[in-house]
């Protein structure tokens, strides 16, 4: 229907026709992301713990959106012992490809809390609509 | 800063990533760590991505400090599902074990982009000392 991603016999096998890539390097995914979809607009939900405003893009061109970025390591005072780091931090970039038309010109972002939320509205022609018969 | 001392201050019980937690019977969540010593504290690090800040609660008994959050619906529950890797996650838990040596009435911590930051004192007794040869 709307998305497809790419990486090693996950999604794919149950996720008919829902297509996207994942450019970046490694089998791992990040961010962590849903897809959601109403009659309106499709939401792109992503987990970005730590992650500042200033550190991320996201643009939209021929039908596809793109999130990357960077997540920066924490500030530590030079004398810090490091004592446990499960944190990762790298750069990322994920793409998600719409079947659909997309209204491009009201795409809307927001990030709180370490989530980002991507609204993609769909184009007026791509909306479901009851037909009535005559 | 005496190495042994490390794991005994602040020790992390959790190490799988989600478990089932008796207490709040429910899948729980443990988010990752970070964790870093200087001369007068510890400083624990951890990416909560969701919870709301007034969710947050963060507790010691007995030497144990329990974190606990919790995330609201990251988007419309009328919405179709689309794609799903973050799942379903409406609670963070972690708990860390602490020695005698933190001063628990000056435990501070603040949220900010998804990560939770704990300052932990070490006690008075604990911080080097410089002994004056009379």
């Amino acid at each position: 229907m709307l998305v497809r991603f790419d990486y090693p016999g996950t999604l794919n096998s149950f996720l008919d026709g829902v297509a996207a890539d994942d450019y970046s390097s490694g089998i791992s995914i990040y961010p962590a992301m849903d897809v959601v979809e109403n009659e309106h607009a499709s939401v792109v939900v992503a987990e970005l713990p730590g992650v500042k405003k200033e550190d991320l893009k996201i643009s939209f061109e021929n039908n596809i959106l793109s999130i990357s970025g960077e997540r920066k390591p924490f500030e530590i005072p030079q004398d810090a012992h490091v004592l446990l780091n499960e944190i990762s931090v790298r750069e990322f970039n994920r793409v998600v490809r719409f079947s659909h038309k997309i209204d491009g010109e009201n795409i809307a972002a927001e990030l709180e809390n370490g989530v980002l939320r991507v609204t993609v509205p769909k184009a007026e022609s791509a909306r479901s609509r009851t037909i009535e018969v005559k | 800063m005496d190495g042994k001392n490390k794991q005994v201050l602040v020790k992390p019980y959790n190490s799988a990533l989600v478990k089932r937690d008796e207490q709040f019977e429910a899948l729980v969540t443990i988010p990752l760590a970070n964790i870093y010593e200087t001369g007068n504290a510890f400083v624990v690090r951890l990416d909560m991505p969701g919870a709301e800040k007034a969710s947050m609660n963060l507790t010691i008994e007995s030497g144990r400090l329990r974190i606990h959050g919790t995330v609201p619906q990251l988007y419309d529950g009328q919405a179709s599902v689309i794609v799903s890797e973050i799942g379903p996650r409406k609670k963070y838990v972690r708990d860390f074990q602490l020695g005698e040596g933190i001063e628990y009435d000056r435990v501070e911590a603040g949220f900010e982009e998804g990560v939770l930051t704990v300052t932990l004192p070490k006690a008075k007794s604990l911080l080097p000392k410089q002994i004056t040869i009379r």
